[in-house]
């Protein structure tokens, strides 16, 4: 357990209410190895702030616990807070509102000071800002920031509070794509000195660039873990993408014949033709079947490849089918 | 634009989108009609109390003018601790999730709102009461009252942000804490004015007394054995100390059940 920065041992949330209850968490466990980047992906109530909040010591769990740094959140509360765990929610942080018309520097040097930080905060705080990337907006007014730079000073306070894990969750929901590049180039710095970190996210690009390994969160229960890779190859599935001539929606009938093709993920019409993107079980749709097929329809076939499925497409399979399948590759 | 699209966003603006936000949820609906009629009664018994100057003496003072400034000041001075508490449902995790005590967060804030919007209304508000009124103090009376008033304020904060925890309904508790401050406390007119038995009510109501002892410290320089004053500090202790029970339950209520429903 030592080398284990977060143990989950079995975890329950059941949130009580007059008329029903809601199971947001279903009998979860996995670790984090100290050092180790893990993203928690899952859609929208699937149970991934609440995670955030029992790691954090700010909510009770219903069954089972976790450990942080070896202690029972349990027993920890809020003292997780204090002594382990940097919490960002992104919907309810906000600056400190007492300090946001100083300099960005003496911003993060108040808030090293109200946090009791020993040792040389200026030293720190310009530390904090040249990692986040803010350095030569040192001089300026938080209050003046752009949201993405908020955000980027936010991660800096949070590293101000030297504490040995992160738990960020959706760190880039609302920003833009430029701002939420900035974010992760932070947190890759972050994640390459060493420090634990585990986010949660809805943004499988953010998943597969930040995380050593993710947990798929649907409805309470991780449904698959692993590297992004592993995720993607726990697939049987491939994607063929097919362009015929002239344009027909009959070929598009003629795939969805095939046994091996699972679903036609998309069809348009294009200048030339009609291009068609077919999930199919790895190795079992030859291109020369597809070729013949197009031929019998009068068709002539301009473009044929075969691809690994995209972490998206991997997601959005494992929440329509395999709910309760539990596919650890850790 | 042609009048008939005009008179249509008016319709729709007026009466389906206007009648429907107000009719949507049962609390803001029962809300506006109390607010409705609570301002009637509260501008009643303001021009019922100071067209007859009824009960003004109570509070140490025979000045209309001096009895709405002090009052009003007050409410700027204590208003950063009310406005700007945001231990409510949706800064829960904004205070809990730092490493740091949840107090010194919520003091940054009041200091802030002292710093960039209440300052300046006290200011003003201070300089027409010195400037308009025959004020008569102490020093150590005033000291002991802005003491008690912070730990007044803080306690029933906190008791209004443990009970919002409990109950997970904000709308109604903050109308029922306006409604209760408009028309108990005694800061637009006197308790005296109301009818008797709303008087009795306005006797439990904690800031009674606060507005009590506010105009009678800085009008009729009472000390602090004086048995209004005596009464403010009772009520100060009893809030706090109720507020911080209150909130260590709801506290409770949130860590074990969350805020999600």
């Amino acid at each position: 357990m030592q080398s284990k920065a977060i143990v989950v041992d079995h975890l329950w949330k059941i949130y009580t209410g007059r008329e029903k209850n809601i199971v947001a968490l279903r009998d979860v466990s996995f670790s984090v190895s100290k050092g180790e980047v893990v993203g928690v992906l899952g859609p929208n109530g699937a149970g991934k702030t609440t995670l955030c909040l029992i790691l954090s010591g700010l909510l009770e769990p219903t069954k089972g616990t976790a450990y942080i740094m070896g202690e029972d959140v349990k027993e920890l509360k809020r003292k997780a807070c204090e002594k382990y765990v940097a919490l960002y929610l992104a919907e309810h942080m906000r600056l400190w509102n007492a300090f946001i018309r100083l300099p960005a520097l003496k911003y993060l040097e108040a808030v090293g000071a109200i946090r009791c930080i020993e040792g040389d905060l200026k030293k720190k705080a310009e530390e904090a800002l040249k990692k986040v990337g803010l350095w030569e907006w040192r001089n300026e007014w938080p209050s003046r920031f752009s949201a993405g730079m908020k955000r980027k000073l936010m991660i800096a306070e949070t590293l101000m509070y030297e504490l040995p894990i992160l738990i960020l969750d959706e760190p880039t929901v609302h920003l833009d794509p430029a701002s939420c590049i900035e974010v992760w180039d932070v947190l890759k710095e972050l994640a390459r000195s060493g420090k634990t970190i585990l986010l949660t996210t809805q943004n499988m690009e953010e998943a597969e660039y930040l995380c050593d390994r993710i947990l798929l969160l649907s409805k309470g229960n991780i449904i698959a873990s692993g590297s992004p890779h592993e995720v993607k190859k726990l697939m049987k599935y491939e994607k063929i993408t097919v362009k015929v001539s002239p344009r027909s929606r009959e070929f598009v009938r003629l795939l969805e014949k095939i046994e091996d093709i699972v679903e036609v993920m998309q069809v348009k019409d294009v200048e030339d033709g009609t291009l068609a993107v077919v999930r199919s079980i790895k190795g079992s749709v030859e291109p020369s079947t597809l070729v013949k097929l197009a031929k019998s329809a009068g068709l002539k076939v301009l473009l044929l490849s075969y691809e690994e499925l995209s972490l998206s497409d991997a997601f959005r399979i494992l929440l329509k089918g395999d709910k309760n399948e539990n596919k650890d590759l850790a | 634009m042609r009048i008939k699209t005009l008179l249509r966003a008016i319709w729709y603006y007026c009466f389906i989108g206007g009648w429907k936000a107000r009719t949507a949820y049962k609390a803001n609906f029962a809300a506006n009609i109390a607010s409705l009629l609570l301002s009637v009664a509260t501008y009643y018994f303001i021009g019922y109390s100071i067209i007859y100057q009824k009960g003004i003496i109570r509070y140490g003072t025979d000045s209309p003018l001096g009895f709405l400034l002090s009052g009003i000041l007050l409410t700027r001075i204590v208003n950063p601790f009310r406005l700007y508490f945001p231990l409510t449902v949706k800064d829960f995790y904004y205070l809990y999730s730092r490493p740091v005590s949840p107090a010194l967060i919520l003091l940054q804030e009041w200091i802030s709102a002292y710093i960039w919007f209440a300052g300046i209304e006290i200011v003003v508000y201070s300089a027409i009461l010195a400037s308009t009124q025959n004020l008569n103090m102490r020093p150590e009376s005033l000291l002991a009252f802005i003491t008690l008033c912070v730990l007044m304020n803080i306690g029933y904060n906190l008791f209004e942000s443990g009970l919002t925890y409990i109950t997970k309904k904000k709308t109604p508790i903050l109308f029922a804490r306006q409604a209760v401050h408009l028309l108990f406390s005694g800061e637009l007119f006197p308790v005296t004015a109301l009818p008797t038995p709303l008087q009795q009510i306005a006797f439990l109501y904690p800031y009674t007394w606060t507005y009590i002892a506010w105009r009678k410290i800085l009008f009729a320089a009472i000390t602090i054995t004086d048995p209004d004053f005596i009464a403010f500090t009772a009520a100060s202790l009893v809030m706090f100390l109720l507020g911080l029970t209150v909130f260590k339950i709801g506290y409770n209520e949130i860590y074990k059940k969350g805020l999600v429903l």
